[in-house]
Order: structure tokens, then sequence, then C-alpha cells
């Protein structure tokens, strides 16, 4: 039987380019931030080059602003688009969110954060419009990352759910879960038993959703600060994302999973070792699958 | 989708940023949320601080000489200003800085140090520079340069190339912040004793590993290159730089370094 | 030399010594070098970094410090600003017209404080 393949990725970050490449770790696939490299002429741009000829890139998108009411950015789409051209990336993501709004005289301009948007049937005509205007641009498509969100408007037509069950059908995109995400907006929420409230959206994802939605999986840590719970990338991975995860791979079967880390940078090993354990859940829901068949 | 919906969602929209960007908190210009009171504040105080970390991370990035010269307190203060008075227009941060060095020159209490926005200008040159496309010059261009008449010719600069003429020592302040042993005196005289100087920065060849390259132009060679950024004619740019101008070491180098894209058609403006 | 002789010869010359055929730097070199350049934030001297294009400038991550907002602190220079000393209002308007004016009576002030 062959082996199965790696599904665990890890986000590459500048701190750990020299020992990342000194080491060659085996993993399925390497995360990066699309905006970091959209500038083709600088360092950073040869540094994924070289990455690339070893790894599958899966490009992962903070600043698209999908969900804005007034539209995208050219400019932003264009890069992005040229950057996909160099890099050839096995997948490419953004969020879920809105940045960009019209601000007096100043114009348009962009949060530099991921806001919320409602779930609404008018939230969701401008997510596909700009959805579908970015995968038409790239010739192929996006997946859509679930947010942690600090505010929730009380207006709302959909689950959240059902809400990226509808997205992906409409426009052909799929979803990046992050399962933190999930956690965290549970823990914000103050539900009484957050892992179970978690488990019970994925449930319900795997429900509504078309097959195959997941394209991928991000695992991260959070941190608490003043009461709020904010997803800041910094620590492990929660025991109790762990739990939801493996419920979600039981839901969706094997997905690619990444390990996200921002703050507080780990040594790259700390970092591998939480890939690892994802990878190892992955290949054991592999196996089962395979067994099955 | 019905107009009507659209605007509600735009409304809703612009009326989260207004409140990020809000010189206070007011949680009343804030939209409709669930959440309210305390847990409302800290929703909106997560994505301002957001935001604005974001925007701070990259500036102190893209203006390591003026963070060295206000220190990590004062720049965080002017990144916070700057990130309010002029919210960043795009989603890639590589950009967050571009009106820094604008907005330094109307900050009242940075008044007495008035050559802090052409330093924060010489910065963002740095920086542009390390991620400007390489020199384009060819031997086709330079065998143009050779038969034609110059008169009817410019050179082009490249783009990893950028000039900033200032009335301030702004490369003797840069280039004290390189060195550890600075003579701290020794640049307050130079201030003193007057006179500007014209920054040259450009990154050799364009070559993403190479550092960017900082000096001070003399005076010939100051007028030279701002002759040529402004599209003069080689004859004229040579008449404009005038006596003391070495035209041909100066070619030299900027072919070894790659400071120039091409020969082009001089068009009189 | 008459001008258009001199940008002729000059052409000629670099022509012949083909400084522009000259082989770029050795590309694994260089790849090298970006992997292995400072860490972003990490000080080459003084707050200059070495490598300021390898920086991570995006994320999508929240902030850790999120009550944060210095905006409305007062803006004191510290650091290098306080060490080179600041210019009062008249000494930078003159020094903008009248550098040894001013340079003089800079040497006043201090002669009087001394």
């Amino acid at each position: 039987m062959p082996a199965p393949p790696l599904l665990h990725g890890i986000g590459l970050r500048q701190p750990h380019y020299r020992e990342f490449r000194a080491l060659r770790p085996p993993l399925g696939f390497v995360e990066v931030h699309s905006e970091n490299f959209f500038n083709p002429h600088d360092a950073a741009s040869q540094v994924l080059a070289a990455v690339r000829k070893d790894y599958p890139v899966s490009l992962h998108g903070v600043g698209l602003a999908l969900g804005s009411a007034c539209g995208l950015d050219e400019h932003h789409v264009r890069q992005l688009a040229e950057l996909v051209a160099r890099i050839d990336p096995v997948r490419i993501s953004d969020h879920a969110c809105f940045a960009r709004a019209p601000w007096g005289q100043r114009g348009i301009v962009h949060a530099g954060d991921l806001l919320p948007i409602a779930y609404t049937h008018a939230s969701l005509d401008i997510l596909c419009a700009n959805v579908e205007r970015v995968q038409d641009r790239l010739g192929r498509p996006l997946l859509v990352e679930n947010l942690s969100a600090y505010l929730d408007f009380p207006e709302r037509d959909f689950s959240e759910p059902q809400f990226f069950a509808e997205l992906g059908r409409r426009s052909g995109c799929g979803l990046l879960l992050d399962v933190n995400n999930l956690y965290v907006n549970a823990l914000n929420a103050a539900e009484p038993d957050p892992l179970q409230a978690v488990c019970g959206w994925i449930s319900e994802l795997a429900r509504e959703a078309p097959p195959g939605l997941v394209g991928e999986i991000h695992l991260a840590g959070f941190s608490e600060q003043q009461g709020l719970i904010i997803d800041d990338h910094s620590r492990l991975v929660a025991e109790a994302v762990w739990q939801a995860y493996v419920h979600a791979l039981d839901c969706l079967g094997p997905v690619s999973t990444l390990i996200e880390w921002d703050e507080h940078l780990p040594t790259l090993s700390v970092l591998l070792g939480q890939a690892e354990r994802a990878g190892a859940l992955c290949a054991a829901r592999c196996e089962t699958a395979q067994a099955a068949s | 989708m019905s107009a009507a919906t659209h605007t509600t969602e735009l409304e809703r929209q612009q009326r989260l940023i207004a409140a990020i960007f809000a010189p206070q908190m007011e949680p009343a210009a804030c939209p409709d949320v669930l959440q309210d009171g305390a847990r409302r504040e800290a929703g909106l105080a997560a994505y301002r601080g957001n935001g604005l970390a974001h925007a701070r991370n990259a500036l102190r990035a893209q203006f390591p000489t003026v963070l060295a010269m206000l220190g990590n307190d004062a720049f965080d203060v002017l990144s916070a200003r700057y990130w309010r008075a002029r919210p960043p227009r795009r989603g890639d941060l590589a950009w967050v800085g571009e009106e820094l060095p604008a907005y330094i020159a109307t900050v009242d209490s940075l008044d007495a140090w008035p050559w802090l926005a052409d330093c924060a200008r010489l910065d963002w040159a740095i920086w542009q520079t390390a991620g400007a496309a390489p020199p384009r010059m060819t031997h086709a261009d330079l065998q143009r340069l050779a038969a034609e008449d110059p008169a009817g010719l410019s050179l082009r600069l490249a783009g990893c190339t950028a000039y900033i003429p200032s009335a301030w020592p702004i490369v003797t302040i840069h280039l004290a912040h390189q060195d550890e042993a600075a003579d701290w005196s020794m640049v307050r005289q130079a201030i003193l004793d007057g006179g500007g100087q014209t920054a040259w920065v450009w990154r050799p060849q364009g070559d993403a590993a190479a550092e960017v390259r900082t000096i001070a132009l003399e005076d010939a060679a100051a007028r030279w290159v701002a002759a040529l950024a402004a599209g003069e004619s080689i004859v004229g740019a040579l008449d404009a730089a005038g006596e003391g101008f070495d035209f041909a070491a100066w070619m030299q180098k900027a072919l070894a370094e790659g400071w120039l894209d091409g020969v082009a058609a001089f068009a009189p403006r | 030399m008459d001008k258009r002789r001199l940008i002729a010869a000059t052409s000629v010359s670099l022509l012949a010594l083909g400084i522009l055929a000259a082989p770029p730097a050795s590309r694994a070199a260089a790849l090298e070098k970006c992997f292995g350049a400072a860490k972003a934030g990490e000080n080459a001297c003084a707050g200059v970094h070495h490598c300021a294009a390898l920086s991570d400038l995006h994320g999508c991550k929240g902030s850790s410090k999120v009550n944060y907002d210095p905006a409305d602190f007062r803006l004191v220079p510290d650091s290098t600003c306080a060490k080179l000393g600041g210019l009062d209002e008249q000494q930078a308007k003159a020094l903008l017209k009248h550098p040894r004016a001013v340079h003089a009576f800079e040497a006043q002030m201090q002669k009087r404080n001394s």
C-alpha cells in the first residue's frame, strides 16, 4: 500500500527561512501570506521562488477584503494574479471579511484587519460577486476562510455554515475552515460548552455543504486579553481545538492542514511538531478510508 | 441584488470603518452589533489595535532611521496619529508609509527637528529601492549613445536608484545611524554649518540580495542627476552640471552599479 | 573637449571595457544571502535593518496589544533626536537662509551658557 500523501504544512515565516532551507523537512506544503510576496524584485520573492522548487505553496491572502460592499482594489487583484502566475500555487485563499469602505474626503480606505460581515443575502451577493471576479481573473477557484469575529451583526439570514455552503454552491469557491477561529468565536460568545458549539458548527457544515467544499484547514493558538479572546496565532494549538479538528476529520475526511504561528514565533522544531501531529491524525483517517474501500 | 440591501451593507461597513478610525472611542458611532457596553468597546478596540499594529510594524521596517531618531515610544505615537489622519488606501502594507514623510512635516511637536521629514523621505527611498526592478541598460543603448547626437538623447535613471535633495545634511544624519560610534556633536555641527545634501540611493545592479547604498552627491553631480531626472537631454544635463563634473567617471560607475535604464529620445517639455 | 565628442568617446570606451557584459554575481550565493539575511527587526546597527525588504509585513493574526492606542499621548522625540538636539523656530528659519549667522548665534549661546 503506498504511503498516504503528506497533508500537513506550516506557515513559513522570515525568522525560520535559514533553518528551514537547511532542514528541508517533509511537509505536504508551505503557506505564506500573498501580500508579502507581491513585489517580484525583492529578496523575499527570491526566497519563495526557491522554496517553491521543493514544496507546493499555498498562497494565503489577508488584504483582498472579499466582503467589501464597495468592491475590490483592482491593483491588489492584479498583483495577486501576477504572483499566482509566478508561483503556480497549490491553493489560493483569503478571508470572508471586509476591510475597504469609503471614508469621507479620503475616499476608500483599508482598515488593515479582517472586519466582520453580516450573514445576510446582500452580504452573500457582495461576497459572491467579488469572489467570482477574482476567480475569473485567476482562472481558478479560491478558498474563503471563516473569521474570528470580535463583533457580530444582529441581522442574519443564514447560519455561518449555511452561508459558506451557499457561497460555495453559487461561486464555486471552497472553504478554508479555520477550526481555531470557530473556537475563539465560541469562547467570545461565552458558549456554555465551546467545544460542543464548534463540533455542532462543523457537523452542520458537513450536512449543508457540497462535497469537497473544505479545501484546507487552519489550526492555531490564541490568547486572552482583557476578557476578549484574540486570535493572535501566538501559542500551541489548544487541546480543545485538536479535539474539534478530530471531529472535523471525522465529518469531512482527510484535509490539507496548516499550523499558523505568527506572534511569539517558536523554534522551527516546535512548529513542525504541531504540524506532524496534524499530519498523523490525517494519515490515520487516510488509512481508515483505504481499509474501508 | 437589490440596490437597497446593497446600500444597507455599504452603510453598515462605512459606519464600522468610521468607528475604527474615529479620533476617540465613540461606541455610539458603531453600527448595530450584538455586543454592547464594555464587550462592544473591547471588540472595537481589537479591530483598531490590529489595524494599527499591522501598520506600525510595517512603518518600523520602512522608516528605521526615523524610528532610531524618535525612539520607540514617540514612533508609536507618530504611527498611531498618522494611521488615523491618513488611513491606508491599500491593503498592501508595503505602501503604508507612502505619506508619512509629508505627514511628519505637518506635526507641530516635531518642529524642532526640521530635517525629520527629509530623513523620512530618504528612508522611504531606500525602502522603495530595495524592491525596485533591476536596471535595463543594454549594449544597444551604449551603441546609440556612441553613434547619435546626444542633444537628441536623454539618459533614463533606473528604478533601483533615487535622489533626495534636502536643505539639511540628511546623508550625514543617516550614516551616523549606521555607526555605533557616531559622534552626535559632529552631526549637530554639520546641521549648524548649514548647507543641505542631495542623497543618492541605489541597489547595486538591482540585485535582490544586495544592500542599498546611500551617498551624498557633490554639487555638480547633484545638478547632473536632477537634470536627468527632469528629462533633460544629455547635453542639457551636462550644461546644468557645469564645471567639475566628470562625465566619463560617472558613466563608468553608473554602468558598474546599475544606475541607468537606458537611452531615450529627448523630448523637450 | 566638445561635449558631443566627450559623450561619444566615453561610450566607445565603455563599450570596449565591456562593463555591461560582465557576468552577474553568482545567483546561488545571492540566494543564500536572501535566506540568511538578518531577521526582520534585527538591528544591523541603531535600528537600521539589514534587509528591510525581507520583513513579514502581513499577517492575518490579531495583535497582542489590543487596547493600546497611543495616538493621544504626547509626542516627545527621544533617542538620537535628543542626542542631536533640536532647533528653535528662529534657528531653523535662519539656518535655511543664513547658516553662518546661525552658527555664530549658536556659538554665542554656548558661550553664554558655559
